[in-house]
């Protein structure tokens, strides 16, 4: 028989796979506009957030134990839809028109959300690649969408090559782990390894970490994202660098804390990560120096980011080689911090993206100099992106710094000294490619005089952004709400809350 | 828990008001006049009111402010006491000089005015915090802002500058969170708070043990170190100073690098003694590096601007000597001293601008017979200078006096007789600069002169004013003011040191 939770939790997933079926039949039949397929999406993007805002935080699992719903599944919902919904409210609103297509640019991204919300709550390596699929399948088409560029099929490329690489990789490793344990279920390996782990099973979870190293970009697994950043449209780009990066993180914690959170397991993950958050800390940051195109520039920037974001997931290890066990309090503080930093993260990325997406369309190229007196050419988009850069760098009083001061009490607390010290080692290099833009924007004088319009609602939309980036650094009570009871359910698991089997 | 508005609020919202009007396109200098003139009046109000005689905190307000998970928890805890109350004075009167002598006409003016505003808001909250979150950032407001100032208005090498110094800064800045986290996580779970009166309160019944205080002063000290330019950590400082507008630097040397020494008063010392007391030889010797080493290179210098930048890091030595005795005597001489400081500094780089403006010459040897032209500008500049020699009747030789009087009655002897040597070296730059600027012979530019240029209708006869002076009394009254206040403090210093004494005796370890 079936429990009543056997299906309710998946409502979300299953509303929005309807939904944008329908939406691709409307097109078809009706041929309806792309700006009313788009305001459809949005509305059926609301719809399913509202749902899911009902859904508590309880552990869960559902679906033949296939998914698991806890407090980061519901947050990561949120955050998917809320990526979804700014993404496509920019693609249409801001930037510049797609060519061909109009109707599948807009649900596409409705099939990525489906595929990262099931990411958020797998529960199974199996669902867990099929939801994985669905994500990179559907970006490969968004990425290269406009094929007539150059850059945008290299883009294109680069991105089906290295995608379908990490997913050789991730199911290389799924396949080990499923050939010494016989299972594929989370909560079904994690009691396997907890005094122990064969060998076979570590070169497995290594495979699959290099499979979700290249998903957020991880040193030495980033070589994909500057180039997909700058051929992408931006409204994909922001997609790319915010939704599929916090993906990326997900599975990452769900296999490192859900799968292989016991002690064993730690010994593997934890240098892992340590080497690629050095790694990324250090080349993302550095390496955006000399870039002069901004799209690029971000790319580099993610890198980082990327890294500032693994030292937390490391933070929230059960135990350090080295060090002692942490408290539940600890591992939740970690949780905590990278579900912060991603809200933060999210703000300041999606205002860069509307203002690249708005500057696309007015200025002749989006290097760096092109933004030369942007400041008198339009004072909201220079302001918006000036503090979103600020807020990167984690400058206080803006939301950034939160982040960036929880990463650094993380690191703290856990000792993890030298990755704290090569933290604020990043954080003080990234200050000063995000200070070349605002240079450009508030000192040079402007070539071209003439102002930038920006339309109402895309104004109000910054602005909204811009209070948003203060209001939550300010106080940092309002990003609570959010991340309050997201944690990941405890590993262990719970014959009570196996409710189907 | 105290809910009640604190009349200190009134010192943050007036900037605050003033910075909504003018993005609202209100006149800029005026609105950011009225700002300020009104924070002064106001700062002076809450130091009348304020009980000196029984010290400690007073127009408390403290609310709960968030309670993030794995964060301890952040209280919006605003008070003042005698220690607090002296540097809102002073910011409040340098921010008003500093926007005073700003040009009505400088371009972008909405702009300029805004960021002035936000550095007098930063200093203020930061000044006024009982919590190290706010305390912190209320700091960091400053940050961007400085850099837009110096990058768009600066002067001379203002790229380099500009980048220098926000990222020298930022760095300092991340040390010092750094060091704060760890200050916070080294007390129990339980106890974990970044409310500074509780913190206090708790590190005072359970000292961290000395392992630990070893390791986390150095941070906070690096931190605070950079922030204030101690050697070795000043080169951000003159460079930048020299490039940046006048008033960016009066608000910057007068004022916000007065935060770190108040850090060290407030916090780092009274929260981590033992580890004070152990690296006490290092911080000494370091200071031994700003009177001395910055001193002779302050000599050294040949352009104006660059000069004063090294000074003010060379007086943060006597800063950090009055703070390093920890006795009241030293710390209160060392709160007169960061009083009369700020208005010294604030005056220096106010005329500096003045001069290097109206000459259009920064250098000592192009300059020269000034006075003839400019006596106003002569009278103001020479005592500026005597007051950051410390002259008596001026209010750093109140504060010098009590410095050396401190550090001379703990066993800094050898400190205070480096100190005294230092004011010698003030003296020597301070009076070398007079002259170099004012006396003498003075070159024929600086007389009103004609200029024959070549244009497209023959030749065209530029008539040019040369050096001209501070005439007007709005020009000057700035001026006037700061010098006043340090009369004021200099001839009648009891006025401040009865405010301040009180409360620094109050100080843990006090000696």
């Amino acid at each position: 028989m079936l429990s009543p939770t056997y299906l309710t939790y998946l409502a979300p997933e299953i509303l929005l796979t309807v939904w944008a079926m329908i939406l691709l039949l409307l097109e078809a039949f009706l041929s309806l506009s792309a700006r009313e397929i788009t305001r459809l999406a949005l509305a059926g993007i609301l719809v399913t957030a509202i749902e899911t805002l009902f859904f508590g935080t309880d552990t869960t699992l559902f679906w033949g134990s296939l998914c698991k719903w806890d407090g980061a599944a519901k947050f990561f919902h949120l955050f998917f839809l809320a990526v979804a919904a700014l993404a496509i409210w920019m693609a249409d609103e801001v930037q510049e028109p797609v060519t061909h297509g109009g109707g599948e640019f807009v649900v596409l991204p409705l099939f990525t959300t489906t595929g990262l919300m099931l990411l958020a709550s797998a529960n199974d390596f199996m669902l867990l690649f099929v939801a994985l699929e669905l994500v990179t399948i559907s970006l490969y088409i968004l990425v290269a969408y406009r094929r007539r560029s150059l850059v945008a099929l290299e883009a294109g490329v680069k991105y089906l090559i290295l995608g379908g690489l990490s997913s050789a990789f991730l199911v290389m490793g799924v396949a080990y782990i499923f050939g010494i344990t016989g299972t594929t279920r989370f909560d079904a390996i994690f009691p396997l390894f907890i005094y122990g782990m064969p060998t076979a099973v570590g070169f497995g979870l290594l495979l699959v970490l290099i499979g979700v190293g290249f998903k957020i970009a991880m040193v030495p697994f980033h070589i994909w994202a500057p180039d997909v950043y700058e051929g992408a449209p931006n409204s994909i780009t922001a997609f790319l660098s915010v939704g599929s990066k916090a993906g990326g993180i997900i599975i990452l914690l769900r296999i490192v804390l859900g799968v292989f959170g016991a002690g064993p397991g730690c010994d593997i993950w934890v240098p892992v990560l340590y080497v690629g958050a050095i790694l990324s800390l250090l080349l993302g940051n550095l390496a955006a120096i000399p870039q002069r195109n901004l799209k690029r520039l971000m790319g580099y920037s993610s890198v980082g980011h990327t890294g500032f974001i693994l030292v937390a997931v490391i933070g929230a290890a059960a135990s350090l080689p080295g060090g002692a066990r942490a408290s539940i309090a600890e591992l939740a503080n970690g949780q905590t911090t990278v579900m912060v930093y991603l809200v933060t993260y999210l703000l300041a990325t999606f205002t860069i993206f509307i203002v690249l997406a708005v500057l696309e369309r007015r200025l002749p190229g989006l290097e760096i100099h092109h933004l030369a007196g942007l400041s008198q050419r339009s004072p909201l988009l220079a302001a918006a992106f000036a503090l979103s850069l600020v807020s990167l760098a984690g400058v206080p009083p803006l939301s950034g710094f939160i982040a960036k001061a929880l990463v650094i009490l993380v690191a703290w607390n856990r000792h993890l000294y030298p990755l704290l010290i090569v933290t604020i080692f990043a954080a003080v290099a990234a200050l000063y490619y995000y200070l070349g833009p605002i240079k450009a924007m508030y000192w040079s004088e402007p070539l071209d005089e003439t102002p930038i319009k920006v339309n109402r609602t895309t104004s109000a939309v910054l602005i909204g952004l811009i209070v948003l980036l203060i209001v939550t650094g300010f106080y940092a009570q309002s990003i609570s709400v959010l991340v309050g009871g997201a944690t990941l359910a405890q590993a262990t698991p719970d014959p009570v809350h196996l409710v189907s089997k | 828990m105290n809910s009640t508005l604190s009349p200190l609020l009134g010192l943050l919202f007036a900037p605050l008001a003033a910075i909504i009007l003018i993005i609202f396109k209100a006149p800029a200098r005026r609105t950011a006049g009225i700002a300020t003139a009104f924070n002064l009046v106001f700062s002076v109000a809450l130091i009348a009111f304020y009980p000196a005689a029984q010290g400690g905190y007073y127009y408390v307000m403290d609310l709960a402010w968030t309670t993030l998970p794995g964060l301890p928890p952040i209280r919006f805890h605003l008070g003042a006491d005698g220690i607090s109350l002296p540097l809102l004075f002073l910011t409040a009167i340098v921010s008003f000089a500093a926007i005073a002598i700003s040009p009505a006409t400088i371009r972008r003016s909405s702009e300029y005015y805004c960021y002035l505003l936000l550095m007098s808001l930063g200093a203020m909250g930061a000044f006024m915090s009982l919590d190290l979150f706010f305390f912190y950032i209320f700091h960091e407001f400053a940050l961007i802002p400085t850099f837009l100032l110096i990058g768009i208005w600066g002067s001379q090498n203002r790229q380099f500058a500009s980048f220098q110094v926000t990222i020298y800064l930022m760095a300092g800045s991340l040390i010092l969170l750094a060091g704060l986290v760890a200050l916070v996580m080294a007390v129990p779970a339980e106890a974990r708070t970044f409310d500074i009166v509780a913190l206090q309160g708790y590190i005072t019944n359970h000292p961290l043990s000395p392992t630990v205080q070893n390791e986390i002063f150095p941070i906070v000290l690096i931190g605070f170190g950079i922030l204030v330019g101690l050697f070795p950590f000043h080169s951000w400082a003159p460079p930048g100073y020299a490039s940046a507008p006048p008033a960016a630097a009066m608000l910057h040397a007068g004022i916000l690098k007065k935060f770190a020494l108040y850090g060290m008063i407030r916090i780092a010392i009274p929260m981590l003694h033992q580890g004070f007391e152990t690296f006490l030889p290092i911080l000494t010797l370091l200071l031994l590096g700003n009177f001395l080493y910055a001193g002779f290179i302050t000599v050294a210098q040949k352009e104006l601007p660059t000069m004063i930048g090294f000074s003010s890091i060379m007086h943060m030595g006597y800063l950090f000597l009055g703070i390093a005795c920890w006795n009241v005597l030293g710390v209160s001489g060392a709160v007169v001293l960061m009083v009369g400081h700020g208005l010294s500094a604030a005056l220096l780089f106010g005329l500096s601008g003045e001069i290097t403006q109206r000459s259009g010459e920064n250098r000592f040897n192009e300059l020269g017979g000034l006075a003839q032209r400019a006596p106003v500008l002569a009278i103001l500049f020479t005592f500026a200078s005597m007051a950051s020699m410390g002259v008596p009747g001026l209010a750093n030789f109140a504060g010098e006096v009590m410095v050396f009087f401190g550090s001379y009655s703990s066993f800094l002897i050898i400190y205070a007789v480096a100190a005294v040597f230092g004011t010698v070296i003030t003296a020597i730059f301070q009076l070398r600069a007079i002259k170099a600027i004012f006396y003498g012979p003075m070159e024929a530019r600086y007389e009103p002169h004609r200029v024959t240029t070549p244009s497209t209708a023959g030749e065209e006869v530029i008539e040019l004013p040369g050096m001209t002076d501070v005439a007007t009394l709005a020009e000057n009254a700035p001026y006037v003011l700061l010098i006043v206040a340090s009369l004021i403090i200099g001839f009648m210093p009891f006025l401040l040191i009865h405010i301040v004494q009180p409360s620094v005796s109050l100080l843990p370890f006090m000696k």
